[in-house]
C-alpha cells in the first residue's frame, strides 16, 4: 500500500512536468512563434528536476571563486579546477553579460536588507545590479544531465531571442499561411503531449514517442525549407535582382532559424524527461551538423556559404552589424560546450542560481 | 581600427565586406539603384505633368485665337 501510494506520488510528479503548454495561445493557437516562451516553462522545470535530484551546498563566501563564476555568467558555463560551474543563464540579461566583458561590473559581495553579506554582481561605485547564489551539488552524477540540459535550453533560448531581434531588421512581408504550415507538426506534437499528461506507463511513453515523431518531422521540414530559400537567394543574382525577392527570403529563413530552436528545445526536454539522455546529445548534434552546414557548405556557383550569402543580402542595423557571420558561430561554440559539459562525469558541479525578478516573470 | 580593416566594411552600412571590389556591400548597391529609380520615376513623373500642362495651356490659346478668327 506504501509502495503504491510512493508510485503514484512519483508519478504526478512526472504528469507535472508535462504541462508545458500553460497559455490559452500555446493550448489552443496554431502559430508556434506567437506561443509563450517555452523555454522559460522547460527551465523552470528543470530546476525543478534538479532540486529533486540531488542536495546542494550553498557558499556565503564566493573569495577565491570570483575568476571562475566571472567567467561561467559570461559564457554560461565554464570549467575549471574547481571543477563546472553553470550559470542561471536565463535570469542574466545581456547588459549583465555585456558589463562583465567589459568590465563595467565585477563580482563581490553586497549587503542584503538583513545586513548579511551575499554574493553579487556590483557595478564600478560598489552598487548592486544584481545578488546570486553559489551552489555545489552534493551528488554531482545525479544532477549531470539536468544541469548540461538546463544550460543548453537557456542558450537556446537566448540563440532564439536574438534570431528574432535581427528579424526586425528585414521588411519581409509575413506569409502567416506559410507559418502555420511549419508551425503545423509541432501542433500535432502538442496534442500527444497533452494526451501523455493525463496518461500513465506505456500509454504515456507511446503519445511521447508519437510527439516525438512529430517534431522531428517538423524539423526535417524547417531543415530543408532553409536550404530552399537559401538556393533560392543564391539565384537572385546580378545588378537587376528584385531586393522584394531577396527581403521575403530573408524574411522566410529568419522565421526557420526561430522555429528550429523551440522544436529543438521541445524534443530535449522530452527525452531528458524520458531519461534518455543520449538521444537528447543526437538531436543536439544534428543541430549542431545543419548549423555547420550552413557555415562551411559554399552553394549556387561554390562561391559563397549559406550565412555568407544571407550576410551579403542582409538589411542590417546599426546594433546587428554581421550578425550572420558571427552569431552562429558562437552558436556552434555552445553546443560543443554542452558537449564538453557531458564529458566531465568526475567533476564538482557548482550552480551560479538567480530569481527572476518581477520583470522577468 | 586601422585603414586596411576600415577598407574592408561597406562605407554605407558598415558591414564586412566578402570580396567587394567596390567599399558597398550589395545590399547598398541594390537599395541605392531602388532609390534612383524611384528618383528618376518621380523626375520624369513631374517632367511629364509640367510638359502635359504646358501642352494644354498651347492648346487652349490656340483654340481661343481660332475662336476670335471666327
Amino acid at each position: 500500500m506504501d509502495e503504491e501510494k510512493e508510485t503514484s506520488l512519483v508519478e504526478s510528479g512526472k504528469n507535472e512536468l508535462l504541462d508545458i503548454f500553460t497559455k490559452e495561445e500555446d493550448k489552443q493557437g496554431t502559430d508556434l512563434l506567437a506561443m509563450s516562451d517555452f523555454f522559460d516553462v522547460f527551465i523552470g522545470k528543470i530546476e525543478v528536476e534538479m532540486g529533486s535530484h540531488t542536495s546542494w551546498e550553498i557558499y556565503h563566501n564566493i573569495e577565491g571563486f570570483v575568476g571562475e563564476i566571472a567567467a561561467a555568467i559570461k559564457s554560461g558555463f565554464d570549467i575549471s579546477k574547481m571543477g563546472m560551474l553553470v550559470a542561471d543563464y536565463s535570469h542574466f540579461s545581456q547588459d549583465i553579460i555585456d558589463g562583465l566583458k567589459e568590465g563595467f561590473y565585477h563580482i563581490g559581495q553586497s549587503k542584503e536588507v538583513a545586513g548579511n553579506l551575499r554574493p553579487a554582481i556590483l557595478d564600478d561605485k560598489e552598487q548592486l545590479v544584481k545578488f546570486f547564489t553559489l551552489k555545489k551539488a552534493i551528488n554531482p552524477s545525479h544532477v549531470l544531465s539536468d544541469i548540461s540540459t538546463l544550460s543548453m535550453q537557456a542558450s537556446l533560448q537566448r540563440i532564439s531571442g536574438q534570431i528574432a531581434d535581427v528579424g526586425r531588421d528585414v521588411r519581409g512581408m509575413i506569409d502567416f499561411a506559410r507559418r502555420e504550415a511549419l508551425s503545423n507538426k509541432f501542433i500535432y506534437a502538442r496534442d500527444k503531449i497533452m494526451l501523455a499528461s493525463t496518461a500513465t506507463g506505456e500509454e504515456r511513453e507511446s503519445f511521447l514517442k508519437e510527439a516525438d515523431t512529430y517534431l522531428m518531422e517538423g524539423l526535417i521540414d524547417l531543415y530543408a525549407d532553409i536550404n530552399a530559400q537559401v538556393k533560392y537567394l543564391a539565384d537572385q543574382k546580378g545588378p537587376f535582382a528584385s531586393l522584394k525577392a531577396i527581403d521575403s527570403a530573408l524574411s522566410f529563413i529568419n522565421e526557420d532559424m526561430q522555429m528550429i530552436p523551440r522544436y529543438v528545445g521541445l524534443r530535449m526536454y522530452l527525452f531528458n524527461f524520458r531519461g534518455k539522455v543520449e538521444d537528447a546529445n543526437r538531436i543536439i548534434g544534428e543541430y549542431r551538423y545543419q548549423l555547420q552546414t550552413l557555415v562551411d557548405r559554399k552553394i549556387g556557383d561554390g562561391k559563397y556559404t549559406a550565412l555568407e550569402l544571407i550576410h551579403k543580402n542582409y538589411p542590417y542595423d546599426v546594433d546587428s552589424v554581421d550578425f550572420w557571420l558571427e552569431k552562429p558561430k558562437q552558436m556552434l561554440g555552445v553546443i560543443n560546450s554542452y558537449q564538453t559539459m557531458l564529458e566531465q562525469k568526475d567533476k564538482d558541479i557548482y550552480y551560479i542560481d538567480v530569481e527572476a525578478t518581477e520583470n522577468e516573470q | 581600427m586601422s585603414s586596411e580593416v576600415a577598407a574592408k566594411r561597406c562605407k554605407s552600412c558598415g558591414k564586412l565586406l566578402l570580396d567587394e571590389k567596390i567599399p558597398f556591400c550589395r545590399r547598398c548597391l541594390l537599395e541605392g539603384r531602388n532609390k534612383a529609380v524611384n528618383v528618376g520615376e518621380i523626375i520624369g513623373g513631374v517632367g511629364l505633368f509640367v510638359t502635359g500642362v504646358i501642352s494644354t495651356i498651347n492648346n487652349n490659346n490656340t483654340d481661343s485665337d481660332d475662336e476670335e478668327e471666327i
